[in-house]
């Protein structure tokens, strides 16, 4: 109940408040603006002209100082880092391909040194392979021509003491029968009648 | 209750109409800041006048000084302000006028925004006052605006070219001697709306929040809450500050824009 009250006589105390800025704004808008003293003074709508030429003067000033001191050096300074940054980003990109690119030639040329090794490796295996069958051939060849050559040694060995062995008994048969028969046979044809024989035997 | 101040007692008057004297007073340029005379018997004309200079020294001390214009990364205050003068310049020079004319103008522009700012900012500072919440201060404001458009525009465009902007292509001969005079008005309309939306958002702030103290003054400390209200509207008012500044600085640019670049 108490608080009804209160509400009840704050709501004109309210309503006066609200009138008071409303009365303000209106003596402001009918350029009535007063001291507290019931002297008239100029109000934030009256016009001014000082006022505005001050502000004028300010502002240009203002304009002018800060546009040496500050603006041109801000402004050129931010212009000139977003060109670092984006020169700095096309710089980084640039490189990031170059590397790529690099990369990928190191990429061939490993490939192309492994495939360049692989070959060698290959060639010199051929080579030696080629070459060990070469010398094997070769080696056969001359244990066949040195056998060869020792067979007809010894064929020819074999002729010669064969030959050697008929002249020697042709001889000692002739001498043998010489002497058997007191007589020399050694003559032609004696020589030529045993050597018949012998050749029959 | 006119008649009452205008008879000149002030005796007998209720708290209500004391609130009213104070608000009017509170709003209108004035003798003193933060207890400092100023006015008609020194060589500033208005408090207003001396807050103007205050936030100009205030400006030059920060750009001029404090802001470091040779570091390579910007760190701490350099930082923080650089993204003010990046957004002003990117967001509202460059977003309306284009890259070339941006670029050019910016400085202009970044000098509407910080100094309404700060007038707007010093204004919110308890016994201080708010320049731009007087109608002289945001005409002239409008007024640099007006010449951008209109001299400022003529020098960089030329006058045939300036002209131009204001004659619709396609459209018939004698509906042109109806538009291009209506084209022309529009920039003194646009002006005028540019000095009428600053001066009446700062001015009305101020009304609320006196308004809302008004309610402890007039009720006693049953109305304490009102205090917290009063803390939230001068929150607010923080956030009108910037915002104004910004409107005020984008629609200079645009209404620029449109005149520099009309098929936009």
């Amino acid at each position: 109940m108490n608080n009804i009250w209160i509400i009840a006589a704050a709501d004109g105390k309210v309503k006066s408040v609200g009138d008071a800025a409303h009365d303000a704004l209106e003596k402001i808008e009918h350029h009535e603006v007063t001291d507290g003293h019931g002297h008239h003074v100029k109000g934030p709508m009256d016009p001014d002209a000082p006022m505005f030429y001050w502000t004028l003067g300010i502002f240009i000033v203002l304009l002018a100082v800060l546009y040496k001191v500050a603006w041109k050096p801000i402004l050129s300074g931010l212009d000139e880092r977003e060109d670092t940054i984006r020169k700095s980003l096309d710089d980084a990109e640039e490189a990031t391909k170059k590397l790529a690119a690099i990369q990928e030639e190191s990429k061939k040329v490993v490939a192309d040194a492994e495939q360049n090794a692989k070959a060698l490796v290959t060639e010199a295996r051929d080579t030696a392979k080629a070459l060990a069958k070469d010398i094997e051939e070769k080696a056969k060849a001359e244990a066949q021509s040195v056998r060869d050559g020792a067979l007809k040694d010894i064929e020819s060995a074999k002729a010669e003491a064969m030959q050697s062995l008929r002249a020697e008994s042709t001889d000692l048969a002739i001498s043998l029968a010489g002497k058997l028969l007191g007589e020399n046979l050694d003559n032609e044809k004696n020589r030529s009648l045993t050597e018949k024989l012998i050749n029959k035997i | 209750m006119q008649t009452v101040i205008a008879a000149g007692s002030y005796e007998g008057t209720t708290k209500a109409e004391k609130l009213t004297e104070y608000i009017m007073h509170h709003v209108s340029p004035g003798e003193k800041i933060f207890g400092i005379k100023s006015g008609h018997d020194t060589i500033f004309h208005t408090n207003q006048t001396l807050a103007m200079l205050i936030v100009s020294v205030l400006l030059l001390i920060i750009f001029g000084a404090i802001y470091k214009k040779n570091q390579k990364v910007p760190t701490g205050i350099t930082n923080f302000l650089e993204t003010f003068v990046m957004f002003v310049r990117n967001e509202i020079v460059i977003a309306n006028m284009g890259q070339e004319d941006g670029r050019k103008w910016a400085p202009l522009f970044c000098t509407f925004f910080f100094f309404v700012l700060g007038c707007n900012l010093l204004g919110l500072i308890p016994g201080s006052t708010t320049a731009t919440g007087n109608i002289n201060v945001t005409a002239a404001l409008a007024g640099i605006t007006f010449f951008a458009m209109t001299i400022g525009a003529i020098i960089a465009k030329g006058p045939g070219k300036w002209f131009s902007a204001f004659v619709p292509h396609g459209v018939p001969l004698p509906v042109l001697f109806l538009i291009t005079p209506l084209e022309l008005l529009g920039l003194v309309v646009k002006t005028i709306a540019l000095m009428i939306r600053l001066f009446a958002n700062m001015m009305a702030g101020h009304i609320v929040l006196f308004a809302m103290i008004g309610l402890i003054y007039v009720l006693g400390l049953v109305a304490l809450p009102a205090a917290g209200i009063s803390f939230a509207v001068y929150g607010l008012e923080v956030f009108v500050a910037f915002l104004q500044a910004y409107i005020f600085t984008y629609l200079s640019a645009m209404f620029l824009g449109s005149v520099l670049h009309p098929d936009h």
